[in-house]
């Protein structure tokens, strides 16, 4: 088990390098100067020259991609063209609001998701079953920034019960994490209910049920271990796009969290800022995954023997 | 005499068992498990609805004087009789505007799914059916691409090519390449193994034929029922794109830029929130349901 560990953390490594030399290359490699951005239209040749060789964008891409890499292992991960601060503090300010939105929307999700599968699994082809169902096939087909500003509508215009920027208050929180989690709220739904649907009509159940197990103990001693396995996965999953996909979901909000960062920095091609949160939200993605993994092998006996064998 | 006379009722038979076998073509039969599903055929009713309705507005709308003019007398009306879901911030009825960007989304949409299953699928075969390093080269950009989250990388690329319908498609499709070469990878992977293909082997068939007339057509149905799904989360991520200000550009009826325009007047005319909603809801919710009822129709277990 350590040993896949270690190996999945190393193969990682390239990935993440692979990762930022297309971003890098992209950023850099196509229309638009920093420079020329940041001066506004009313710069001269010899100030764009000068702002130039002061960022360091007079020397060749390769350069400059290999010496940001080369910072980046000795934990310097650039400094933002836009604001001149160095990168990784401006991604600190931003983490938290973006982390507070994934975990919380990715929580709700993974909590009312199990239990809503359960029950209408349990109680498969009644009204509520149904009614579970139909919701979860309108909760994928809204968009959640749509989600988004229809609650803010009910909830802030009319009603005027939640403040529809977000703050510092949890109360700000509640609408961007329902938004967020309407989709994937519908995936969990789905899953636990499709393999809670199979363990239960599995024999080693009907056994149980044979030998006079209370309806409790067969719901969650007997089936629900073995129904967890892929919602554990698809909750990593998740969590992973989350990250990536509260871009849209902080634009409706307001929240000052890496993907408004993030899109500022495109539009000011600020190279350095974007190419490090990018990465770095997928190196989150990846080792959530990893965990999602791990934690698998912990659930389930037989693939951790798999794994300690290989 | 008598000869003759049989010969012309084998003919007859011979017609009449052609027919019957006509009728019970592959297609038929899917159809017929296809329409058992109630809820499915009402979806593909009001999709192909959409559809006939997108390609027929220029016989009914004229693009610049029903959907980009401005009128500023109109504009911020509620809605009413003349204008069903009132107008916007700029005096355009929001209904007309709606119904042209169908244009937009189902056909960018559409574009996506063809651009992603040739090139997913060509991916999928060439690594699912020769293995080795081919696949493992293969196999780790895909899963590079798969790690970066796809929104970013959408907006990465369209920011960087700049906005335009094209670069979009582009930006979906790249979104899409991978999870279409891995559920084509894996299909192959499992068909290769069959003694048919075995005897294809023998009998000194190319690759390339192997693959295309042998292979590919037993892994179709996933591939239909993924590339249904896909028009699907395309249209989501096309709107999610436009709405943030990196897709389809105003004036452009698109529904996700439409929405856009309107989160600044949430508070004075919430209505122009509805409209543009609705149109992706149905959309996705019947191209969903689609999907769903295709995957029991071509799914072999459900024959009988």
């Amino acid at each position: 088990m350590h040993k896949y560990i270690i190996k999945r953390l190393l193969m990682l490594i390239p990935v993440l390098i692979a990762i930022s030399f297309i971003l890098y290359a992209i950023m850099t490699l196509t229309p638009g100067d920093p420079a020329r951005m940041i001066l506004g239209d009313a710069a001269t040749e010899e100030g764009i020259a000068a702002l130039h060789k002061e960022l360091g964008l007079d020397e060749p891409f390769l350069t400059r991609y290999f010496k940001w890499l080369l910072g980046v292992f000795q934990g310097d991960f650039g400094t933002s063209y836009r604001t001149r601060t160095p990168v990784f503090d401006e991604i600190l300010s931003r983490l938290p609001y973006t982390c507070v939105v994934a975990f919380g929307a990715i929580s709700i999700s993974a909590v009312f998701g199990i239990v809503l599968g359960i029950l209408s699994a349990v109680k498969q082809y009644s009204a509520g079953d149904n009614i579970t169902l139909v919701a979860t096939l309108l909760l994928t087909s809204m968009p959640d920034f749509w989600i988004g500003l229809i609650l803010i509508i009910v909830f802030s215009v009319n009603l005027g019960l939640l403040p529809s920027i977000t703050g510092d208050s949890i109360s700000s929180y509640i609408m961007p994490w329902i938004s967020a989690s309407a989709g994937y709220l519908a995936s969990t739904i789905r899953t636990t209910r499709s393999t809670m649907l199979d363990t239960i009509h599995a024999d080693y159940v009907r056994t149980a049920k044979a030998k006079g197990a209370p309806p409790v103990d067969i719901v969650f001693r007997q089936s629900l271990r073995n129904a967890l396995l892929p919602v554990i996965t698809l909750i990593g999953i998740n969590m992973g796009w989350q990250l990536g996909g509260t871009i849209i979901i902080e634009q409706v909000f307001a929240i000052p969290g890496l993907g408004s960062l993030l899109l500022t920095s495109i539009r000011m091609k600020d190279t350095s800022v974007v190419v490090a949160s990018v990465t770095l939200v997928c190196l989150l993605a990846s080792l959530i995954n990893l965990l999602a993994d791990i934690l698998y092998a912990y659930v389930d006996p037989r693939v951790k023997a798999q794994y300690s064998k290989g | 005499m008598e000869n003759m006379y049989d010969l012309k009722m084998n003919k007859q038979d011979l017609e009449m068992i052609k027919q019957k076998y006509k009728k019970k073509s592959q297609l038929h039969s899917i159809w017929i498990r296809f329409k058992k599903n109630k809820m499915a055929v009402c979806a593909l009713i009001i999709f192909l609805l959409m559809v006939i309705t997108a390609i027929l507005a220029p016989l009914f709308l004229n693009y610049e004087t029903d959907i980009i003019q401005q009128s500023i007398l109109q504009r911020n009306q509620a809605p009413s009789a003349e204008h069903i879901f009132g107008t916007d911030l700029y005096g355009r009825d929001v209904m007309k505007r709606v119904l042209w960007g169908a244009r937009i989304s189902l056909s960018v949409g559409v574009i996506v799914v063809i651009v992603s299953v040739t090139i997913g699928s060509i991916f999928g075969c060439v690594s699912g059916y020769y293995g080795g390093v081919i696949d493992d080269v293969l196999m780790r950009v895909m899963d590079i691409m798969l790690n970066i989250p796809a929104t970013l990388m959408a907006i990465a690329i369209v920011s960087a090519f700049g906005n335009s319908i094209r670069n979009v498609v582009i930006a979906l499709s790249i979104e899409q390449i991978p999870k279409m070469a891995r559920i084509v990878r894996s299909q192959i992977m499992t068909i290769k193994n069959g003694e048919f293909i075995e005897a294809t082997h023998a009998c000194g068939t190319p690759d390339s034929r192997i693959i295309f007339r042998h292979i590919l057509p037993n892994a179709l149905s996933p591939i239909i029922v993924e590339a249904t799904l896909t028009v699907a989360r395309s249209i989501i991520s096309i709107a999610g794109l436009s709405f943030i200000g990196m897709g389809i550009q105003p004036p452009d009826p698109e529904w996700g830029s439409m929405l856009s325009e309107s989160k600044r007047y949430l508070r004075e005319c919430p209505y122009l929130v509805i409209a543009p909603g609705l149109a992706i809801v149905l959309s996705v919710m019947t191209l969903t349901m689609i999907g769903d009822g295709l995957r029991d129709a071509l799914d072999p277990k459900m024959k009988k």
